[in-house]
């Protein structure tokens, strides 16, 4: 079996997230051999993380250092970087696959030699070309939506050809470490009794640079250490900002409270002894996350979430203190009463749950916003539907059952308002495609038709998805004949009516007296 | 030609305190008087450059007291110190590995000896040396006895053509870079132009730009 080839070259938490795509491939097949190819400073953590696989690097530094140094020949720079990629140059792979969709993979896809390559990469018209719908969907729709239904990181395994697997192991884990944290984290719990939960609280930025504030660290400190059966772990990574808020919050509790230093190298034997995790999203909370250790992640910003395993938790902040969300989820988790002082919260707090077509968020706390639930569940549905799934008709009737009327109502007539729009686009557009193929002299009628219907994948609009799978096969066609292209340019075109018909359908199928099995199973 | 390789010039005197001194065209490249305390306040004037890079480039030999105080002094700073001496006179390199400070020095310094300053630039385990950033460290003496060669030297500019450096590349890279002879901008420019890949080997135009890129970006993050 030829070896298989993924290729990650963006950041940290991207290259976290890697170890999930990679234990997923080997739990499938034990003997492939899996080689991973990142950043040379991203070292330290490909080691912890991607320890199943091979890996190689590409020193992005020395290779820019040596072709920007005016002193230095660009040979030094072109061979460096040669070097660094020879290993993919000179075996031939099973599949090569672009995780993170980034440039760099993009272009060194085309280079190697892979029976298959995966994601997105540069077809030699130039263009975006993608291996299936799912990179498609990643790299023209995820790219331009961060908050899209449908995770990047489900879209690679599909991609891959592969499930998400849970089960395995993930992350590296030192020997050392791991008997020292063992040892230590069981003398923590004896403090506390047998009923002791260990929350670790991760006092280190996210991935944007975002910390906890004072108060919420404090508030959950306190009423954590004063409790029964919680204790909380501060977990610090050595900058100075976080030993003196560590520093600061003990100073405030007598000293008893215990916090431990760790790098990443270190963070896997710790993560795997503790009960769960507070943290912004960061490589930390990716890492704990792959340890399945349930994680919450707080942060202002729902795109920026990392954790992705079924029983984690998002904070998405608003106002008022998410502190008390913290404890209304931790007390939740663990059958505990604790001492709140606000019960209800202007925050929004998710919970990941798994349903049959994949992972998804779920509101169990904060004021619910029924329109932009009902479009996340209806996008979601409508997405899973236009990558190849049926149409889940079980959400649809969950959502029909507990949504008033007036909200579906209200929901679907502003959505039909926008997919009519795109449906006008996209019938003139036709059309002017007729009349091209009739006369050329009508060809900047199309252009203009198609250039107005392609704006429809940058509004955040009910069109944006297929519209932008629409794109992705536009741009991944590589003929140079204009009589092929336009014929599949057609072809596509009534690919996307479909879609938009699909769409329409599932809008009159949330409002229809019938049941949703019942109308889906007709109408579809 | 920029190489000062007349033997007959080099005279070897003592100094009072016992050490020897090279003399070259009657010029004294160390103090007559203590080459080593010269050279400890030598290398005190360059303290702070020492203490904040990970290696120094030493530009002129002499006989090495001056390399001797430079690398203890790096000593109280780094745990590991490279230090590369660029000499362009052999003979004064040859003399000096005749001497004790040669055999003290010998395991932790580099000297590097080029005809001219291009080939210098050739020499990749100097270019990588160089990508570290070292603190330049002139020895007045040797520098103005080589004024030409170290001028030219640290104005030199390397040629961005492929036609120029082929010869430096690797039987890998040159293949890759087989049907190009200008720079690498230009050719990432004339693909682009084309419209189309032609030759699978044009992605790498790319693939080089995107990594500079990326390192570019990267350190504008942080």
């Amino acid at each position: 079996m030829k070896p298989t080839l993924i290729t990650c070259f963006k950041n940290e938490t991207t290259l976290v997230q890697a170890c999930h795509l990679i234990n997923s491939l080997k739990q499938e097949s034990p003997h492939r051999e899996i080689h991973l190819a990142t950043f040379r400073d991203l070292e330290p953590t490909a080691k912890v993380v991607c320890h199943q696989a091979k890996l190689h690097f590409v020193d992005r530094y020395k290779i820019e250092h040596l072709k920007s140094g005016a002193l230095y020949s660009d040979a030094f720079a072109v061979n460096s970087l040669i070097e660094d990629i020879n290993f993919a140059l000179e075996t031939e792979w099973d599949k090569a696959i672009n995780l993170s969709n980034d440039d760099i993979s993009s272009y060194l896809l085309p280079l190697i030699n892979a029976e298959t390559m995966v994601g997105s990469y540069v077809s030699s018209n130039g263009s975006a070309a993608t291996s299936d719908k799912w990179a498609s969907y990643r790299n023209f729709y995820i790219s331009q939506s961060p908050l899209a239904p449908i995770e990047a990181l489900s879209t690679v395994h599909h991609s891959s050809g592969t499930v998400y697997r849970r089960e395995g192991s993930k992350v590296a884990m030192k020997e050392d470490f791991t008997m020292v944290a063992n040892q230590n984290f069981a003398r923590i719990r004896a403090s506390k009794g047998e009923n002791c939960h260990v929350i670790g609280i991760n006092l280190a930025p996210g991935h944007d640079g975002s910390t906890f504030d004072f108060d919420f660290l404090s508030n959950v400190v306190e009423t954590l250490e004063y409790s029964e059966n919680f204790k909380p772990v501060l977990l610090i990574g050595g900058k100075d900002q976080e030993k003196a808020v560590c520093d600061e919050l003990n100073a405030q509790f007598g000293n008893r409270l215990i916090s431990i230093n760790m790098d990443v190298s270190a963070a896997p034997s710790v993560m795997g002894n503790i009960d769960f995790l507070i943290s912004r999203p960061s490589t930390m909370s990716a890492i704990a996350d792959a340890l399945d250790t349930r994680v919450l992640e707080v942060s202002n910003d729902k795109s920026k979430c990392l954790a992705f395993n079924e029983g984690c938790f998002h904070i998405i902040e608003s106002e008022g203190p998410a502190s008390e969300d913290v404890l209304f989820v931790i007390g939740q988790e663990f059958d505990e009463i604790l001492p709140m002082a606000v019960k209800n919260s202007q925050n929004k707090v998710y919970a990941r749950v798994k349903d049959d077509m994949g992972l998804l968020n779920t509101l169990i706390r904060g004021e619910i916003d029924l329109q932009a639930e009902l479009s996340y569940h209806v996008s979601r549905c409508y997405h899973y539907a236009l990558l190849g799934y049926p149409i889940d008709h079980k959400i649809l009737q969950n959502l029909k059952d507990n949504a008033p009327l007036e909200a579906l109502e209200k929901f679907c007539s502003k959505e039909k308002e926008e997919l009519v729009c795109a449906v006008k686009a996209l019938l003139n557009t036709i059309r002017s495609l007729q009349a091209f193929k009739q006369s050329e002299k009508n060809a900047p009628k199309f252009v203009q038709y198609l250039d107005q219907l392609m704006d429809f994948s940058k509004m955040p609009n009910v069109a944006q998805a297929p519209v932008c799978l629409f794109e992705a096969a536009i741009e991944n066609i590589n003929s140079t004949d204009p009589k092929v292209s336009l014929s599949i340019m057609e072809e596509n075109l009534y690919k996307l009516k479909s879609d938009l018909q699909t769409l329409a359908k599932i809008f009159e199928g949330l409002l229809a007296e019938n049941e949703a099995r019942e109308f889906f199973e007709k109408g579809l | 030609m920029d190489e000062l390789n007349t033997r007959k010039s080099i005279e070897i005197k003592e100094s009072r305190s016992g050490e020897p001194v090279p003399v070259v065209n009657g010029i004294f490249l160390h103090s007559i008087y203590s080459p080593e305390k010269e050279a400890q306040a030598f290398a005190r004037d360059y303290e702070d450059s020492i203490a904040r890079r990970p290696a120094a480039l030493v530009l002129g030999l002499g006989f090495g007291y001056h390399v001797q105080e430079v690398l203890l002094m790096a000593k109280k700073f780094h745990q590991d110190y490279a230090i590369f001496v660029l000499e362009p006179n052999k003979a004064i390199i040859e003399e000096f590995k005749k001497t004790e400070t040669f055999k003290k020095l010998s395991p932790y310094i580099k000297i590097v000896h080029a005809e001219n300053a291009q080939s210098v630039f050739e020499m990749e385990e100097f270019v990588m040396f160089l990508s570290k950033k070292p603190a330049i460290i002139k020895h007045d003496p040797s520098y103005n006895l080589g004024r030409g060669f170290y001028q030219k030297f640290l104005t030199f500019k390397a040629s961005k053509n492929v036609s120029d450096y082929r010869k430096l590349l690797s039987q890998k890279s040159s293949e890759m870079l087989s049907q190009w002879d200008g720079s690498l901008d230009e050719g990432l420019q004339a693909v682009m132009k084309k419209g189309r890949i032609q030759n699978k080997n044009d992605y790498f135009f790319f693939l080089m730009n995107a990594v500079v890129e990326s390192s570019q970006e990267n350190k504008h993050k942080a």
